[in-house]
């Protein structure tokens, strides 16, 4: 009887596998993928310079520095939002590659046994 | 709500609480059969513990790690095989035909591919059905419940949503469960007819956790042996079944509210263990014969629970410190550097920021209060406490909340700096002492990203003694303070406070709060977070018994100090101590911690030694050897001394007051240096007033 609803629960949870790939693994492997952007942004402190585009740097409150450090930071948020956008596309096809990975493993290993057993 | 309510269970009258009719769920409570409320939940235990659930799990975990060893094993034989291949046919990795001509290894390690995912999918799933507690979140305000209380309560109970109505044991650690089905199965194999708490105590006491806690108390399995079978045969006998008893069943409700009001992520054995002592009165007897009550095995759960939020938090902590700038400039890069403050000053969010400020515990109450006055307020903070109490360890925590940001928004992004008045003022004249004050604070004006933490600002009050031109530098302080352009954090004493700072320019300019001495528990609670470290500096373990003397007897013997300080230092000392006595790894017990108490206080506190208990039985003869006659007096003077040594006494009174009557030369004073001599060792050993002195006004 108990090895009866081991047995079940087993072979239940191999036929959930491609499910779940689909389902709740997709949706977590979604969110691991969104937070190394966001977790990214926070790391280079992106909002904090938004924020402080028309605050001068280093305390120089002259129009001169007000001038320098507003284009300063223009050009390092430039930068930033570079970067994280190649990030974006890196982690976008790193989900891509998770969506794929399934039917090209399955491909991969039908088409080495078939070509086995027919050889 | 009253109380009464929220501590019965609730039982289904239909199935009798066991949510089972026959072989079906039952319709009335569906499954429920028993359960609790706790303000706005309800909960109950949703597992089925009987022969053939708790036979199922254990296969099931069984088959579980088989499994998954199998799969991981299968998986690195496919990367083995990859590598093998790439190693056979090297150079052609890269062609098509190297991958899609037929070769058993590349079959194998397809193969292995599919195997990993695997794992890994079953290693996900698995820890995602594993429930946390209900986290309770600050301000959260639910109503509690309200149900009635006839058969209708079932249907109330069906209403209320998920996260209301829960099922306690899905919030319990693998292990706890473990312990659970292993008290079950103690039960079974003694043909109990009910599982009782004290099958559960059976069944923890052998896990890690509890066993730790054990040896803090001082306690070993084979000192209640005895008293542990005792209670165990008590239990009525059933050849083939047993249930859940209802107290077993409130016990491992009552251990999620413990965890749910600790805000824990699971429930542990540690907390299991508090609430089955706490359900079952035999198990409160036998411990309290060895002088363990259900506050001390609370008080050890918390030690714990400290250890562990020590761990988790400097993981946390290690994660955000790395955000957290080093140097000079903010995040925003709108400050700048401070080069003339620096030398008058040290940078403690730094010191948090690489971990060399000591965690801080058990100060909620005086965080919240110092946050709600700097968002309230917005104007600057002075906590006043005496010596001791711990400001200084609060200032250390602010430090490590702005490492975190975890703090009103006023603090965050800024550097957390500590102003030493002492250099400030070292080797100046007041002019210069205020020029350097004045510099430093243009400074940090300037670097806009500043808060200055100042200990106590008294000693700023009272530059004054310079020839000719004397200067109050707390009054400067208190004028640029006034010009809010900086914020700051100061400490001072009570008295100082009262003496200097209440009504002048500086009282004005701050908010003051309180720090009181901490509570004994909530000292014990801090100490207990303290002595991991003391311990492991010295090679030493404390017991709980140590922890608790060192509070309570420095509580009531130290009194020109104040806790927790004064607590640690005897920990400290005792730790010392006992390393030099005994070695490494030895157990700092309460009595080790009672000898420093009384070296420093020159009072017993030490057990009574044979000696001196025989000593305390023969009073009267030896008090005889020098008195002759007298007998009501050296007999009442002899049992005042054996009711003070056997702590039969009143702690904040003196042992006894007596008015001997008589005329002179009676020997009224020759007790009393017979007492000193044969009792305290010498005749000296007393305080003579002699009231004949006193007579007129000037004489006092």
């Amino acid at each position: 009887m108990a090895l009866k609803f081991v047995a079940v629960d087993l072979v239940g949870s191999v036929l959930y596998y491609p499910v779940w790939w689909y389902a709740g693994g997709m949706i977590r492997f979604a969110k691991f993928c969104g937070g190394t952007v966001v977790q990214a942004a926070h790391t280079l402190g992106f909002t904090v310079w938004i924020k402080n585009l028309f605050v001068p740097m280093f305390g120089q409150r002259d129009i001169a520095s007000r001038l320098i450090s507003f284009f300063m930071r223009l050009v390092t948020i430039i930068a930033y939002s570079v970067a994280l956008l190649l990030l974006t596309g890196v982690m976008s096809v790193v989900f891509l590659l998770w969506l794929a990975l399934p039917p090209f493993v399955i491909f991969e290993f039908g088409n080495q046994l078939l070509g086995l057993l027919s050889s | 709500m009253d109380g009464n309510q929220e501590t019965t269970l609730i039982s289904c009258s239909r199935c009798g609480g066991s949510g089972q009719e026959g072989a079906s769920v039952c319709p009335v409570c569906r499954g429920i059969g028993t359960g609790r409320m706790h303000g706005p939940l309800f909960l109950y235990w949703g597992r089925r513990i009987d022969v053939f659930a708790v036979f199922l799990d254990s296969l099931k975990s069984a088959v579980d790690v088989a499994v998954n060893v199998l799969l991981a094993l299968l998986g690195l034989l496919g990367f083995a095989m990859l590598a093998w291949n790439a190693n056979l046919e090297s150079g052609s990795v890269l062609s098509a035909a190297y991958w899609h001509d037929p070769n058993p290894r590349l079959l194998l390690f397809w193969f292995g591919v599919i195997c990993v995912g695997m794992l890994h999918y079953r290693r996900t799933v698995a820890a995602a059905r594993q429930k946390a507690v209900r986290f309770r979140s600050y301000g959260e305000n639910l109503e509690a419940l309200q149900l009635p209380a006839d058969d209708s309560v079932w249907e109330a109970v069906r209403a209320l949503p998920r996260d209301r109505r829960i099922d306690v044991s899905s919030a319990y650690s693998h292990q706890a469960i473990r312990t659970v089905n292993d008290a079950f199965r103690l039960a079974r194999k003694l043909r109990h007819a009910k599982l009782m708490p004290a099958h559960l105590f059976g069944s923890l006491i052998s896990t890690m956790e509890v066993g730790v806690m054990l040896a803090r108390l001082g306690l070993k399995f084979d000192m209640f042996k005895e008293g542990f079978s005792r209670i165990l045969a008590s239990s009525g006998r059933d050849e083939h079944s047993t249930v859940l008893s209802a107290e077993t069943e409130s016990a491992l409700i009552d251990a999620y509210i413990l965890a749910y009001e600790g805000k824990e992520l699971k429930v542990e054995p540690t907390e299991l263990f508090l609430a089955v002592i706490r359900a079952d009165q035999a198990l409160q007897d036998m411990l309290f014969e060895f002088d363990v009550d259900s506050r001390k095995v609370a008080n050890v759960v918390k030690w714990n629970l400290a250890d562990e939020y020590l761990r988790t938090r400097h993981k946390r902590f290690s994660a955000a410190a790395r955000l957290k700038p080093k140097g000079a400039m903010n995040r925003a890069m709108t400050s700048m550097a401070t080069p003339y403050l620096d030398m008058m000053s040290s940078d403690l969010t730094m010191a948090a920021k690489y971990g060399r400020l000591a965690p801080v515990v058990a100060r909620e109450r005086e965080f919240e209060a110092l946050f709600r006055a700097i968002e309230g307020g917005r104007k600057s903070v002075i906590l006043v406490g005496n010596l001791g109490v711990g400001k200084s360890g609060i200032i250390e925590g602010v430090a490590q909340r702005m490492v975190e940001e975890d703090v009103p928004e006023i603090l965050q992004d800024k550097r957390f700096v500590k102003l030493n008045v002492a250099q400030l003022v070292s080797g100046a004249t007041p002019a210069e002492a205020q020029e350097r004050l004045l510099q430093a604070l243009y400074e940090v004006g300037r670097a806009g990203n500043i808060v200055l933490a100042v200990s106590d600002v008294g000693g700023m009050v009272g530059i004054t003694a310079g020839s000719g031109e004397s200067i109050d530098l707390s009054k400067v302080f208190a004028q640029e303070l006034a010009r809010g352009y900086f914020f700051a954090i100061c400490t001072s004493t009570p008295k100082e406070y009262v003496n200097a700072i209440e009504g002048s320019a500086l009282g004005e300019a701050l908010i003051k709060i309180d720090v009181a001495e901490p509570e004994i528990d909530d000292a014990i609670h801090i100490l207990e977070a303290k002595v991991g470290g003391i311990g492991y500096a010295n090679g030493v373990f404390f017991s709980y018994d140590a922890v608790e003397k060192a509070v309570q007897l420095s509580d009531r013997y130290m009194h020109e100090r104040y806790l927790p300080e004064k607590a640690i230092e005897v920990a400290r000392e005792a730790a010392q101590a006992v390393r030099k006595a005994r070695g490494a790894k030895a157990m700092v017990m309460g009595e080790d911690v009672a000898a420093i108490v009384s070296e420093k206080t020159n009072i017993p506190l030490t057990a009574l030694t044979e000696e001196q208990s025989a000593k305390l039985l023969k009073l009267e003869e030896k008090m005889h050897e020098r008195v002759i006659g007298q007998d009501q007096a050296v007999e009442a003077v002899a049992a005042a001394m054996r009711r003070a040594g056997a702590e039969l006494r009143e702690k904040n009174r003196p042992i006894a007051n007596f008015l001997f009557l008589g005329p002179t030369g009676v020997g009224k004073t020759e007790l009393a240096k017979t007492l000193a001599e044969s009792y305290f060792g010498s005749e000296d050993a007393m305080i003579r007033l002699d009231m004949s002195e006193y007579q007129d006004k000037g004489d006092i």
